[in-house]
């Protein structure tokens, strides 16, 4: 494989997520480079706030990168941004080996804390929007909302599972999880909608 | 007969499990079937879907092991990037050597490749004093900053935080430990000559070890 119409690993870094995909499907190895590099730090961090183990997170990360770039050429920015796809895959691949182990561990405090404090600011500039964006509409959940939302989405946790962790029905979990994406999702349409 | 409106209330909860990948079986199955043919919870649970993906991007990111895009470049058959020795390398199989030297890392898991130790012109090493036996060093080189400890009394992910001369606390990435011993590199976002101290800290916010970078 050759940088060929990209020209080296200064351009890619320049690059968006979607033209580093659309590198990759040409085999580019700069833009795989830079692609690895940019990702691997929210791939990890997401198959292991699933997982909850360091040897099964890399496992699965490593996986997710290797589909991701396997696929870039079926990758359709019209559909989805290319962050969403890519973790998207990697929450798929993470949720599957969690229910394939029987001993998986339950969220620990010290995941919670995780939680709570995250995201911190990521230096890539394609990003830092849409994360202050959300951050923002996160912080206009309620809690308990915004915490049972964020258990399902950053830990995988199912709904009996917040629900065993929040001490709450297993209904009463479920409608958190409910009513807080779809707060969230008017909260980000609202956003978008602004000048 | 079509589904009437009790079902997309009975099913409202479950559009957005699905939307957020966790449903599975029956139910999923029972999601998937419904919204084959009532247009208005085929919507909800496409925009709930948009929803779900901007969380994913909120998800706290960890650093992974050392060597990790190592790995993932030779499953995808990619030339390891080709460099001359440069001062971010050396100091790599710098703190390889010092964390050898502690004891209580497994450099060969971590890391891909050691060369000539030594600190590099422009790098900075700072050695961490932590409670009880902890220790290790924190290499800064140009747009990296290494770290490699043992025997810290702590397990789970830290918080590596530097602080500038000016004063700046800056939080330069979450990592990993195991057994109270890591190793991790990742980016510094502030020139290396700027730096006046590190620390890690426990997920409490409990300072685990610090460090003063030497000139």
């Amino acid at each position: 494989m050759r940088a060929l119409a990209l020209g080296g690993r200064a351009k890619a870094a320049s690059l968006s997520d979607e033209a580093l995909l659309a590198g990759m499907a040409t085999g580019d190895e700069a833009a795989t480079i830079e692609f690895v590099r940019r990702y691997q730090r929210r791939v990890f961090g997401l198959a292991y706030g699933i997982l909850r183990d360091v040897d099964l997170a890399e496992d699965v990360a490593q996986e997710a990168m290797v589909r991701a770039w396997r696929h870039a050429a079926v990758y359709d920015p019209r559909r989805a941004p290319a962050s969403a796809w890519v973790l998207t895959i990697t929450r798929n691949l993470a949720l599957d080996r969690r229910r394939a182990r029987h001993d998986a561990p339950t969220a620990t405090d010290e995941l919670v804390a995780l939680v709570a404090h995250a995201p911190a600011a990521e230096d890539h500039p394609p990003a830092v929007e849409t994360l202050a964006g959300l951050r923002s509409a996160l912080a206009g959940l309620p809690g308990d909302q915004r915490r049972a939302l964020v258990l399902a989405a950053w830990l995988g946790l199912s709904a009996p599972e917040v629900a065993a962790l929040e001490q709450i029905p297993l209904g009463t979990a479920k409608s958190r999880i409910r009513l807080a994406l779809a707060r969230l999702r008017a909260l980000l349409d609202a956003q978008d909608d602004e000048p | 007969m079509a589904d009437g409106r009790e079902r997309c209330r009975e099913i409202e909860d479950d559009l957005a499990l699905a939307a957020l990948g966790l449903l599975t079986g029956r139910a999923r199955a029972a999601v998937l079937a419904h919204v084959e043919h009532c247009r208005a919870c085929a919507t909800t649970l496409e925009a709930l879907s948009r929803s779900a993906d901007r969380v994913l991007e909120g998800a706290p990111e960890l650093e992974p092991p050392v060597g990790f895009e190592v790995r993932v470049f030779e499953r995808l058959g990619v030339a390891r990037p080709r460099r001359r020795p440069t001062a971010r390398r050396a100091a790599l199989a710098a703190v390889a050597a010092a964390a050898l030297a502690a004891g209580g890392v497994a450099a060969g898991r971590f890391l891909g490749a050691a060369s000539t130790p030594g600190l590099a012109p422009g790098a900075r090493l700072a050695a961490f004093g932590a409670a009880g036996s902890g220790r290790g060093e924190a290499l800064a080189a140009p747009g990296a900053l290494l770290v490699a400890v043992s025997n810290l009394r702590a397990a789970g992910y830290v918080t590596c935080e530097v602080t500038t001369r000016d004063g700046r606390a800056i939080d330069v990435g979450r990592f990993w430990l195991a057994a109270g011993a890591g190793a991790w590199s990742a980016p510094l976002p502030v020139p290396v000559a700027a730096l006046a101290s590190a620390r890690l800290l426990a997920a409490n916010g409990e300072v685990l070890a610090s460090a003063r970078f030497g000139s």
